[in-house]
């Protein structure tokens, strides 16, 4: 294999890694919002169903940077893939 | 490049049209899903229900009762696009759990999935122009200044691009780390790997995925 197409498949794995340091962030948001949300069930118990389909579905939201992150991911594995052949 | 986003193993050609995995298995679900209606609701309804009637009669309330609670009452006519969005979802989700790994989730491919935003995003916006009229639905996006137009067409763009890559990156990285714990553990420890993976993960995403498509076209008629 020609250094260049090693460098591609090399650098594009290690890409892929660091692309996946962006799943920190919807880990804190995700958590921080279930935290919110249990602390909302204990002061209004009756509230349960609405705030568990509102903490349910920000945190659909908050995911979606991470989920970005790993299509990114897929994206330069799939590369490498491609390049090793 | 995207030779890993979408199944792989191609069965046979219809004309231009490859017939692969994800397309077989689709098969699989409308398949279950025709017949299972069929079934399901042959025969006389009696006024008592009993047995199969019962199941039926609280799978369709629960989903009309849902509805309502989400978009308000008087949208409640969306009930059958959303239930069978559902059904469709939670079959595609869990494929790979109920054929016992014959089938590769459809909705672990890039395609299906960004086909199923597109229609989202059709009838958003459909039921934006037809609630607002195409004057109102226009000047909906050089609201509050018009300054914010290309945001608000990035925003509208985005809109069906996460919906299905949402859904296609939670499904698809459950199957590829399940495959990684099946070549490393082959024995016992999948198990919950599949609980998981695959009931949690794909009734969640189903109720994800119709949530915000039902929160999208309430927030576009409204």
């Amino acid at each position: 294999m020609e250094w260049n197409s090693f460098a591609v498949a090399a650098f594009g794995v290690l890409g892929a890694g660091i692309a996946m340091i962006a799943g920190i962030g919807p880990a804190i948001g995700q958590g921080y919002a279930a935290g919110k949300g249990v602390e909302a069930v204990g002061r209004q118990p009756e509230a349960q169903g609405k705030i568990m389909l509102t903490m349910v579905l920000g945190q659909a939201i908050a995911e979606t940077t991470g989920i970005y992150a790993l299509v990114i991911a897929f994206m330069l594995v799939g590369l490498a893939r491609t390049v090793i052949g | 490049m995207d030779d890993i986003m979408r199944a792989q193993t191609v069965y046979f050609n219809i004309g231009p049209f490859e017939v692969n995995e994800t397309i077989v298995a689709l098969w699989v679900v409308s398949l279950i899903m025709l017949v299972g209606g069929f079934l399901l609701t042959r025969g006389k309804f009696s006024w008592l229900p009993k047995g199969r009637q019962n199941a039926i009669e609280t799978l369709v309330e629960s989903i009309d009762s849902f509805v309502g609670f989400v978009m308000g009452d008087e949208r409640r006519f969306f009930t059958p696009f959303i239930g069978t969005l559902m059904v469709l979802l939670l079959l595609c989700n869990t494929a790979g759990l109920w054929s016992f790994g014959l089938l590769r989730p459809p909705t672990a491919d890039i395609n299906m999935t960004l086909g199923l935003g597109l229609i989202s995003f059709f009838l958003i916006n459909g039921y934006a122009i037809k609630s607002h009229g195409l004057g109102g639905y226009l000047k909906g996006f050089v609201s509050p200044f018009f300054l914010l137009l290309p945001m608000n067409v990035f925003g509208e763009l985005a809109k069906p691009i996460s919906l299905g890559v949402r859904l296609f990156g939670n499904i698809f990285s459950g199957l590829v780390i399940g495959g990684l714990i099946y070549s490393a553990f082959p024995f016992l420890v999948p198990i919950p790997i599949h609980i998981y993976f695959d009931l949690f993960s794909g009734v969640l995403q189903t109720a994800v995925f119709s949530i915000l498509t039902m929160v999208f076209i309430a927030m576009a008629m409204d």
